[in-house]
């Protein structure tokens, strides 16, 4: 009886070893992991919505795939708002900033993270990809040939990809034109 | 001395873990999609392998054989946590590309197999240097296979076009069959280069 | 309808062995007779199922009540060993025929990257435990139909006449290949 007990023990040590090693490289890395997020996240912000005085920042909870809601103000103004929203790709969620103008129409995007593939999805990052959507009235249609006015051209090979970001910037737009008015009201809480 | 270059020997090309002993496969397949993740995973597997190796050679007499795997798995596990989250914190865009497969290394059977066979039998330093060894055997090989999947299936390498404009990129290659067809093609070569030699 | 949802995506539009590549190891070692690859099948299904619920609930009973979230892996990991470990004791009381059919291949199934993978998909997309056990589940039966048509079609391979330098591994996996393109097919089944 006494030796799977003796056993237990050794492995109960090293685990606890462990976990406290781990325990301090958690406590190390966790404020620089936090600060890097906010970092990208606050540069993207202020390159969809440039002008702009001050970001109200509030958490949403009650839409399924957004997280938060930038809203901004130019003195008593609104001046539009950053929807982060997680739209499903082909190879996991896709972590998108979008942009939405107080008139209604799209701001752009910005890509924060993703899990698509290289070379295909992951081409959904890119300059041309992305210019696309500034200007543009929702609801966005994905086209494979030639996009017209509310449409935008897929990605070659990852019209998946593609859907997914026009369905993240629909989803933003929907829930900006909800709550708008309320925001114009300076009522956001 | 010259066992270490022996292990490094051995872990590169005798012994390699994806061609000979065709270990590690799920990586292999999923994250060589382009040459700049390729070497990314190697490197972040050859990390776990070193400091899995040292320690677990470093405590080979204190571990008791019966508990030993479940040790292991603990000790290589906290490794791979280590550098999941310096990776997250310092180089978050590689952690995001690795995604799902840097936890997953945990599973390499590359990492517990070399714990079993050789970091709990030899001396600090040579398990140190079989870990060097294997892991950048392994690196290599998943290098070789990213770069000619990225090559010939985007027209780039880490990420800078190389073939021609008119080059149609085969995009099959990026996706998962195209995985399997490299892996194929490149075994079979080496195997017409071993028959050769012999 | 959700559920549905969830188990297709598992089981065949991201199919864990041709899409995901979680699982290739007992694919490629595991497949050579139909038998052992449906055995191989049934305790994976078992064991993925299982994982799925006792890691979900590690995770959120434990794990995030302490705020101990970035221990994800390790605790994962020591929930599958010992999964494992006692399926085996139970098996070997139970069922020794089972047992014995089985052999070396249940210890194996710790290091299947589909079992610790599972897990941790079900805690990146913050499945519910009903979500979390159906994920399981299907992608293990998905794994199970892909591993017994790759069985299939290997014993056949085995009485053909192959290159030489094609023996063996690369026949498999160029075999592999096709079946990857084949299951290709499933990725606009859900939208």
């Amino acid at each position: 009886m006494r030796e799977p007990l003796k056993l237990g023990a050794i492995l109960l040590v090293i685990t606890t070893i462990c976990a406290g090693l781990l325990g301090f490289i958690n406590n190390l890395t966790a404020p620089v992991i936090k600060l890097g997020r906010q970092e990208t996240q606050n540069q993207a912000v202020k390159k969809l919505l440039p002008d702009v005085e001050t970001v109200k920042e509030i958490e949403v909870t009650d839409q399924d795939k957004i997280t938060t809601a930038f809203i901004t103000y130019k003195g008593s103004d609104y001046t539009g708002s950053v929807i982060k929203v997680y739209p499903e790709g082909y190879g996991g969620s896709i972590e998108l900033l979008v942009g939405i103008l107080p008139e209604g129409k799209v701001a752009g995007i910005q890509v924060l993270s993703h899990q698509e593939t290289p070379g295909l999805g992951a081409n959904m990052d890119k300059e041309d990809f992305k210019e696309q959507f500034p200007g543009k009235q929702t609801p966005i249609v994905v086209n494979k040939m030639n996009p017209s006015e509310n449409e935008i051209m897929a990605i070659t090979g990852a019209t998946i990809t593609s859907k997914g970001v026009a369905d993240g910037v629909n989803l933003a737009a929907e829930y900006v034109q909800s709550h708008q008015e309320e925001w114009q009201k300076g009522d956001a809480q | 001395m010259k066992t270490l270059l022996e292990r490094l020997k051995a872990g590169i090309l005798i012994d390699n873990p994806t061609f000979m002993q065709v270990l590690g496969m799920c990586p292999t397949l999923a994250v060589t999609t382009s040459a700049q993740n390729a070497v990314g995973m190697g490197l972040a597997t050859t990390a776990v392998l070193i400091c899995s190796n040292t320690v677990i050679s470093l405590l080979r007499k204190c571990i008791p054989s019966k508990i030993r795997i479940p040790a292991f798995v603990v000790i290589i596990a906290s490794f791979v946590t280590m550098i999941d989250l310096l990776l997250q914190a310092y180089i978050p865009a590689l952690h995001a590309q690795l995604g799902l497969f840097l936890p997953l290394i945990v599973v390499n059977c590359l990492i517990l197999g070399r714990a079993e066979a050789y970091a709990s039998k030899n001396k600090v330093i040579p398990s140190l240097f079989d870990g060097l060894g294997m892991g950048l055997g392994f690196t290599l090989a998943l290098t070789t296979i990213g770069t000619v999947r990225e090559i010939l299936g985007a027209g780039s390498l880490f990420g800078i076009s190389v073939m021609p404009a008119t080059y149609e990129p085969a995009i099959i290659m990026i996706l998962a069959p195209g995985a399997f067809f490299t892996l194929a093609i490149l075994m079979a070569i080496l195997n017409a280069i071993r028959a050769r030699k012999h | 309808m959700e559920l549905l949802l969830v188990f297709l995506g598992a089981a065949l539009v991201n199919n864990f062995v041709l899409t995901r590549f979680l699982g290739i190891c007992p694919f490629l070692g595991v497949s050579k007779k139909i038998e052992t690859a449906i055995g191989m099948g049934m305790a994976v299904t078992f064991v993925m199922g299982l994982a799925s619920m006792i890691s979900y609930i590690v995770y959120e009973f434990i794990l995030q009540p302490l705020h101990l979230e970035y221990l994800y892996t390790v605790a994962f990991i020591l929930v599958i060993a010992s999964l494992v470990q006692f399926v085996e004791m139970v098996i070997q009381k139970t069922s020794p025929s089972l047992y014995s059919a089985l052999g070396v291949y249940l210890p194996l199934i710790t290091t299947n990257c589909a079992v610790l993978g599972v897990a941790i998909i079900n805690m990146q997309k913050s499945y519910t435990l009903i979500e979390s056990i159906v994920n399981g589940v299907g992608g293990a039966i998905g794994f199970t139909l892909v591993i017994v048509l790759f069985a299939g079609i290997r014993e056949r391979i085995e009485k053909n006449n192959i290159l030489p330098y094609l023996k063996g591994f690369p026949i498999a996996l160029i075999t592999a290949g096709f079946m990857a393109i084949a299951f290709l097919g499933f990725q606009n089944l859900i939208k």
